[in-house]
């Protein structure tokens, strides 16, 4: 099947790839796996005392799309609030990558590692914990 | 070899096609069949609807006998598929394993799933088709106890949120095997 050039751009060159420390401060993790395809995703999100999300990696086993999805929304969700990153729709992700409808599934699996990535940041910093601790110390 | 000619209604009134697939062959509805039932009660519908059986029969009662051996076949394939079969028996009951659309797995197996995935890329860019195939039979062995869990959840239990889980995994563990297997045949 052919790749359109938006994903062939972030295939080859994905953006953000790695890892970072899951117990530094500020860093939480998103996994996600889509059983029709077997695809694995995993996003982190490193958010800093103002509630934005300063950094993003990610990692990917699955195709192509599955891959350039996931390298799409890390740099998507760089400089945005939670609030703004939990707006981000797979619509826009498989419009963006000019994706086919059967590979719409790896949008999905893009957008719902975003979801989970705030999901566990939310409850391990009980949501505020960071913005109070600065708020503290001003 | 001639077969009798048999009416299309005498076989309309044996086979019922309103039921569900095991009712159709007479199977009890458990994901733990017996194979000998199951190849039994296969000759028997088969050798029912099988077109042959229709040759003299009009061009209407051909294609009617030609519908109901597709169908004959569709509903054996999918109970002779251990995982069809689950899937099935979860549908009758109203479950939808959402292979397509539900990407929540637990966070520990995608973990392992990750693993998985490293392995075999070690293995292949270290040209190790000893190890490939070892995965390959720990994978056989994973997926062989989660078959047995699909029994305890579905038939023991009724467990059918678990056993949805395990369907999930499963789907996994067939693409891990699908991988393996095509990295062997490239090596190779």
């Amino acid at each position: 099947m052919a790749y359109s050039d938006k994903v062939l751009q972030h295939y080859e060159n994905p953006r953000n790839v790695g890892s970072f420390d899951k117990n530094e401060q500020g860093v939480a993790t998103g996994m996600v796996g889509a059983p029709a395809c077997g695809d694995v995703m995993k996003l982190q999100i490193k958010v800093n005392t103002d509630g934005v999300i300063e950094d993003a990696r990610f990692k990917t086993y699955g195709c192509g799309s599955a891959i350039a999805s996931s390298s799409l929304v890390t740099e998507w969700i760089k400089g945005k609030t939670l609030d703004e990153a939990m707006t981000i729709r797979n619509t826009e992700i498989a419009e963006e990558l000019a994706l086919p409808p059967v590979k719409i599934h790896c949008s999905i699996l893009a957008e719902d590692a975003i979801k989970a990535a705030i999901e566990d940041y939310r409850s391990k910093y009980d949501g505020q914990s960071l913005l109070s601790a600065k708020a503290n110390n001003e | 070899m001639s077969y009798g000619l048999v009416s299309i209604v005498t076989v309309s009134m044996s086979i019922n096609f309103s039921s569900n697939y095991f009712e159709l062959f007479n199977l009890p509805v458990k994901f733990r069949l017996d194979s000998n039932q199951m190849s039994e009660a296969w000759r028997n519908i088969q050798n029912m609807v099988h077109p042959d059986r229709h040759v003299q029969g009009s061009a209407q009662d051909k294609r009617i006998a030609m519908q109901w051996a597709v169908y004959v076949n569709e509903a054996f394939t999918t109970l002779r598929n251990p995982l069809d079969r689950a899937r099935y028996l979860l549908a009758l009951h109203g479950f939808d394993t959402k292979e397509e659309t539900d990407t929540f797995m637990p966070e520990g197996f995608l973990m392992e799933q990750m693993i998985w995935r490293e392995n075999i890329e070690e293995a292949i860019s270290s040209n190790n088709i000893n190890e490939l195939n070892s995965l390959l039979q720990q994978l056989y062995e994973l997926y062989s106890a989660g078959e047995d869990r699909l029994g305890q959840f579905i038939d023991d239990k009724q467990n059918y949120i678990d056993a949805i889980l395990e369907v999930r995994k499963l789907r996994f563990f067939q693409r891990l095997e699908k991988e393996i297997k095509d990295s062997v045949e490239q090596l190779e």
